[in-house]
């Protein structure tokens, strides 16, 4: 039994080295879908932080019921680059998968903020800290070459510019917030910028026309 | 899908493991007897010290 | 020169875990009735990112399955495994090492997971350090273990032995592979695989972790546990060795059931599917041989709250196994997955099998660690009783607000459009199910009495010990010793005859 034991270990191991050769899987991929930009990459850990997938899947299911809902059903294609995935397995909350594009970035906003003055009689939690507190992108260049070690194909030395190009893209989202009348100190560096950026993302790679190649 | 394959081939190695232990089990006699073990476990002796 | 060979049990180890079960218990159903709660409550989060409900729940999850039903496996384990091997533990200092491993690591967790650290993995949300030390505590486990039956004084490897090296076995392997990752930083790391394969190998790792985590050991545990309590063989000898076989041999591949309706590629749901169907075979076997054991003792399961609780447990394995196989069939599923029915459906499993089956197994084991009896049955029959109450109200609402919540979702109006197009009309609508859920938290506080059935019993050991004059005496049978003096000649009497003559 423990020369079983050893072997499974051993091929654990084995799994370890595997994907590195074979990364390139018969995942049917779809041209349009493409790797997260360094802002939606921190909202993506904050969300996975926040353990908010256990109230919300992305993964709408081929039903009627859902693609009315929720819209076009999940291919496989959509989730290469979800390290880790975000199916979930329970929906107390509705399914995220389309939700990016559906309301503008202020009702987000609030909704994280307080979510009963938004939707009344709503169960979800406030996430006031999200507001409050800043967002740390330190870790950035290191998340960027881990996942290109891993196989997410951002280009060579992109991790050097990963912060500024994050910082940008944050002006951009805290800007949106001040048109619809959202006035706060140092507002585009707060970690709600990031969480907006990525629920935004959510889907809509394949929104205009999916195109599958392979 | 690469992985799918790699599950089935762990899994695999360890459904042999197990049939490779059944081997033994059956060949080793371990199931000779199918009867007396269950009433054996029930005959323990007198505890003797709680340290 | 025949020579009687003498050798002691480790009971040391035993009531070690024995305790650390009792207390973890406690904590990981606290957590439970807390984010049951925070969902009728949501401003119960009070604004504060630690003890907010996405971060508690996988704190409920862990502590619930690997404190409390892992240390109770490990009670089981080695107390059965020194008895049924005719030998000592292979090595105090790895038992110890185990010991404490398990429990800082458990720590380590209710640190980590508030603090948002998680690789998210459900019921693997640790991240990778911590990782690391529980390969390297479970490997000192199976060395422990696999050390114990070489050097074992009995040929016959009994079935409860063959579970618990299938859980071993297995469960370095699940560990090993859901838990690839490369790290960033000390607390975060990515998985190896993203996307669909990531979530079949969660998912091959979610399924077998119930069934090599939650289900192999208790099936140990019961084949060894019941028969004892019951004082008679298990019904068929046979049967359970076929039990063991055939479950060891389709368990492990019916983890894609989780994923039906994804996009994960159909032949593997299919694959899925049809053994968990298969399942049911070996499942309903291993409950009936269990429960055929007390085939003419049914009078005897009425006055004995221990045998209530086995009864109970096993009962519950059974509609789990059922449940089981018949949520993973495609149509069953549609309605079932993403819904409470799915929480109902693990917590009949958690609550009835893996709960009572551990109570039923401390109420068993306490009195014989410590030499005594049972300190009182009618505690011990409300522990069982209020327990009972807790699981029917915990799960009946829950089944209910599953069944009402997916039926909304899928309802349309004669012209084609949802009938209920704002999803939280589908919340609102159930949050009285989740009320009464919370009443089923009334499941928790009985185990207190097993802590007060424990303090009184150390009480009566320590009375006879006294007498008696052993070499040593545990610190808290010392204290229970002076408790017990203390009413016939004062406390600092008691103080001085039980710390200072060392009784």
């Amino acid at each position: 039994m423990l020369l079983l034991a050893t072997i499974a270990i051993l091929i654990g191991g084995i799994i370890e080295i595997f994907p590195m050769v074979m990364i390139e899987s018969n995942v049917p991929r779809i041209e349009s879908v493409k790797p997260y930009t360094p802002l939606e990459l921190a909202g993506r850990d904050m969300y996975i932080r926040e353990g908010c997938v256990g109230c919300h899947s992305q993964m709408v299911r081929p039903f009627r019921s859902e693609t009315e809902r929720y819209g076009e059903y999940s291919k496989s294609g959509e989730y290469i680059y979800d390290r880790p995935f975000l199916w979930g397995s329970k929906r107390t909350g509705p399914d995220l998968q389309r939700v990016g594009g559906k309301y503008p970035d202020s009702w987000h906003f609030n909704h994280m903020l307080e979510p009963q003055s938004i939707s009344p009689g709503s169960i979800m939690p406030p996430y006031p800290w999200m507001i409050r507190d800043e967002l740390s992108l330190d870790l950035l260049p290191k998340k960027i070459k881990a996942l290109r070690t891993l196989g997410t194909p951002y280009p060579e030395g992109y991790e050097q510019i990963a912060i500024a190009d994050a910082q940008k893209q944050a002006e951009r989202v805290a800007g949106r917030l001040k048109k619809d009348g959202i006035e706060m100190d140092g507002l585009e560096k707060k970690e709600i910028i990031a969480m907006i950026a990525y629920l935004q993302r959510l889907g809509t790679d394949i929104k205009p026309k999916a195109q599958a190649t392979k | 899908m690469t992985v799918v394959f790699l599950l089935i081939l762990v899994s695999l190695v360890v459904a042999l493991g197990f049939l490779a232990a059944f081997l033994w089990a059956v060949r080793s006699g371990q199931y000779d007897d199918d009867y007396t073990p269950s009433v054996r476990i029930l005959f323990d002796e007198k505890q003797t010290e709680n340290d | 020169m025949a020579q009687v060979e003498k050798f002691h049990y480790d009971n040391a180890i035993v009531r070690n875990f024995a305790y650390a079960t009792m207390i973890w218990g406690l904590v990981g159903m606290l957590v439970g009735l807390i984010i049951a709660l925070q969902l009728i409550f949501p401003q119960l989060n009070l604004g504060i990112a630690e003890v907010s409900y996405g971060r508690l729940r996988p704190l409920h999850t862990n502590a619930v399955i690997f404190a409390f039903v892992g240390n109770g496996i490990f009670t089981g384990v080695y107390y059965s495994l020194q008895r049924l091997l005719k030998a000592r533990m292979f090595s105090k200092v790895l038992s110890n090492f185990h010991f404490w491993g398990w429990q800082a690591i458990i720590v380590a967790a209710a640190l980590t997971l508030p603090l948002g650290l998680t690789s998210l993995h459900e019921y693997a949300e640790l991240e990778w350090p911590i990782d690391l030390a529980i390969a390297l505590v479970w490997i000192g486990f199976g060395i422990n273990m696999f050390g114990t039956i070489l050097k074992r004084r009995e040929n016959h490897l009994y079935v409860a032995i063959w579970f618990y090296i299938a859980t071993w076995v297995t469960v370095t392997v699940l560990h090993v592979g859901n838990n690839l990752e490369l790290p960033v930083s000390a607390f975060k790391s990515y998985p190896v695989f993203a996307g669909v394969q990531d979530a079949l190998i969660q998912w091959w790792y979610g399924h077998n972790a119930v069934a090599f985590f939650l289900t192999t050991p208790y099936l140990g545990l019961m084949y060894y546990f019941l028969p004892k309590a019951a004082n008679r063989p298990v019904y068929s000898y046979k049967l359970s060795i076929i039990h063991f076989w055939a479950l060891i041999f389709i368990y492990i591949w019916a983890g894609p059931h989780h994923l039906l309706y994804t996009s994960l590629p159909d032949w593997a749901q299919s694959l899925g599917t049809v053994f968990s169907v298969m399942l049911i075979a070996p499942s309903w076997g291993g409950m009936l041989n269990g429960l055929l054991t007390l085939r003419g003792a049914w009078d005897r399961v009425r006055q004995d709250p221990i045998l209530k609780f086995m009864v109970v447990a096993v009962t519950a394995y059974g509609m789990s196994t059922f449940e089981g196989p018949m949520l993973s069939l495609k149509s069953v599923n549609a309605i079932s997955h993403f819904t409470d029915w799915t929480i109902g459906h693990v917590h009949i499993g958690a609550l009835g099998w893996n709960g009572f089956l551990t109570f039923g197994m401390l109420y068993w084991l306490i009195p014989r660690l410590f030499s005594t009896k049972l300190y009182s049955e009618k505690l011990a029959n409300t522990h069982f009783w209020i327990g009972t109450l807790g699981i029917m109200f915990y799960a009946i609402p829950l089944y209910w607000a599953g069944w009402t919540q997916s039926l909304m979702w899928k309802e349309f109006t004669p012209d084609g459009f949802l009938k209920y197009g704002n999803f939280l009309e589908t919340v609102t609508q159930i949050l009285p199910m989740y009320a009464m859920r919370v009443v089923g938290g009334t499941y928790i506080w009985p185990e207190i009495s097993l802590w007060y059935t424990i303090w009184s019993r150390r009480s009566a050991p320590a009375r006879s010990l006294a007498t008696k004059q052993p070499k040593r005496l545990h610190w808290l049978a010392r204290m229970a010793c002076t408790k017990a003096n203390t009413g016939t000649a004062g406390w600092k009497e008691g103080l001085f005859k039980c710390f200072y003559l060392r009784p």
